[in-house]
């Protein structure tokens, strides 16, 4: 290729498949004795395949568009939310939900420690007028799934206020079966974190739900 | 101090990614900006959580955005469902090169087209989506053929330097 090589341009419309056959037979003699052609289309060779990617445009290519102003306001208010509710469990005295275990739970109702930063949870829906509330999230591991769950229990200024209470956590497959997680005794006004987990897969979850003793639900998280 | 730090990090997670996302959302949910609004967020949250997507290159760090991005609007997810808790927040695989995630790919693609001056665009779509010989096209462009010959070579020039920059190779 000299600088007056009169093919240095064609390269791209080799490729794309734009030259006319005249053309197209010019240039690929050219190509086996131009090693700068040669390599120039070599370069380019797999754009074709690229571009074939692309559904062809309807209208037009994607120009960044600006997302919507509230945008930002509303992601960090969710960055705080979780990260209050991080705050809050880490602040919670040690020791208050000590759970009896059950069979394939490990329970620790400990301080969340400091690192790493968990995901925020989802709060569990009351299922009637309960002192109590509850967030738990899922993280699927190799062996089934984690459940990290916390739960306050307030009963203000009710005589019940000095007493605890036994919930049940319990996970309902969407086979239909039902297993204790855990169970626990809920203080008035101390937020209880039970990490537990469970062999069922994420997929094979219908919902958790924290029950009373007698088998009453009282907070439910549906994962679907 | 920490609480400054982690708003920082969306900030700036906001800052270099989310116009990018807001069009592929768009295009994921067909126009559905309230659909679409949450998928940005979702993947944005995402991105925080997991923390390293801002110590990627750019080009990685789109890939990944795009393929939570997709992942999510494809689950159907809704906003503050259960579901999403789900997902573990591992980030997915980085590589898009290998065809795993064509999709993908092809936005970013369309994407860097985007971002090519309209005359380097627009012989790319004669020439290559619309079929066009050069000879067609400089008709259409009113151009001579060695012009429209030298565009396309420099376009395609410029749009496999974007592509570099976003990560994608052939």
């Amino acid at each position: 290729m000299t600088v007056n090589d009169p093919f240095i341009t064609y390269d791209a419309a080799y490729v794309l498949g734009a030259l006319s056959p005249e053309e197209r037979a010019d240039y690929e003699k050219h190509l086996r004795d131009c090693d700068a052609c040669a390599s120039a289309v070599r370069e380019l060779a797999g754009m074709p395949g690229l571009l074939a990617q692309v559904d062809p445009p309807v209208s037009g290519f994607p120009q960044a568009g600006q997302p919507p102003q509230e945008l930002l306001p509303d992601v960090l208010r969710r960055v705080r939310r979780g990260r209050r509710l991080r705050n809050a469990i880490t602040a919670t005295s040690a020791g208050v939900a000590v759970a009896a275990c059950v069979a394939l739970g490990v329970v620790a109702a400990l301080p969340a420690p400091t690192s790493p930063p968990a995901p925020p949870s989802t709060a569990m829906t009351l299922l009637g007028q309960f002192p109590v509330q509850a967030a738990a999230r899922l993280v699927q591991e190799d062996w089934g799934t984690q459940v990290d769950m916390s739960c306050s229990y307030d009963a203000g200024e009710t005589r019940e206020s000095h007493e605890g209470r036994d919930y049940v956590l319990v996970v309902v497959g969407r086979d239909g079966t039902v297993a204790n997680l855990a169970t626990w005794l809920a203080l008035p006004s101390n937020t209880a974190r039970i990490v537990v987990g469970t062999t069922m897969k994420p997929a094979d979850i219908q919902a958790l739900e924290i029950r009373s003793t007698k088998g009453t639900p009282l907070l439910r998280l549906s994962l679907s | 101090m920490k609480e400054v730090a982690e708003d920082a990090l969306m900030r700036a997670l906001h800052e270099e990614h989310a116009a990018a996302l807001w069009s592929y959302a768009l295009y994921l949910t067909s126009g559905d900006r309230i659909r679409a609004e949450d998928v940005v967020q979702e993947t944005l949250l995402r991105a925080w959580r997991s923390g390293d997507v801002l110590d990627q290159s750019q080009g990685s760090a789109r890939a990944w955005l795009f393929t939570v991005a997709r992942r999510i609007a494809i689950d159907g997810w809704r906003s503050a469902s259960a579901r999403s808790e789900v997902v573990t927040a591992a980030p997915p695989e980085r590589a898009v090169a290998d065809g795993t995630d064509r999709a993908v790919q092809g936005w970013l693609v369309a994407e860097a087209l985007g971002e090519l001056s309209v005359r380097h665009r627009e012989v790319l779509v004669l020439c290559y989506f619309q079929g066009y010989s050069v000879a067609d096209a400089a008709v259409r462009l009113g151009v001579a053929e060695g012009t429209v010959k030298s565009r396309t070579h420099y376009a395609l020039r410029a749009l496999r330097l974007v592509l570099e920059e976003k990560g994608v190779t052939q």
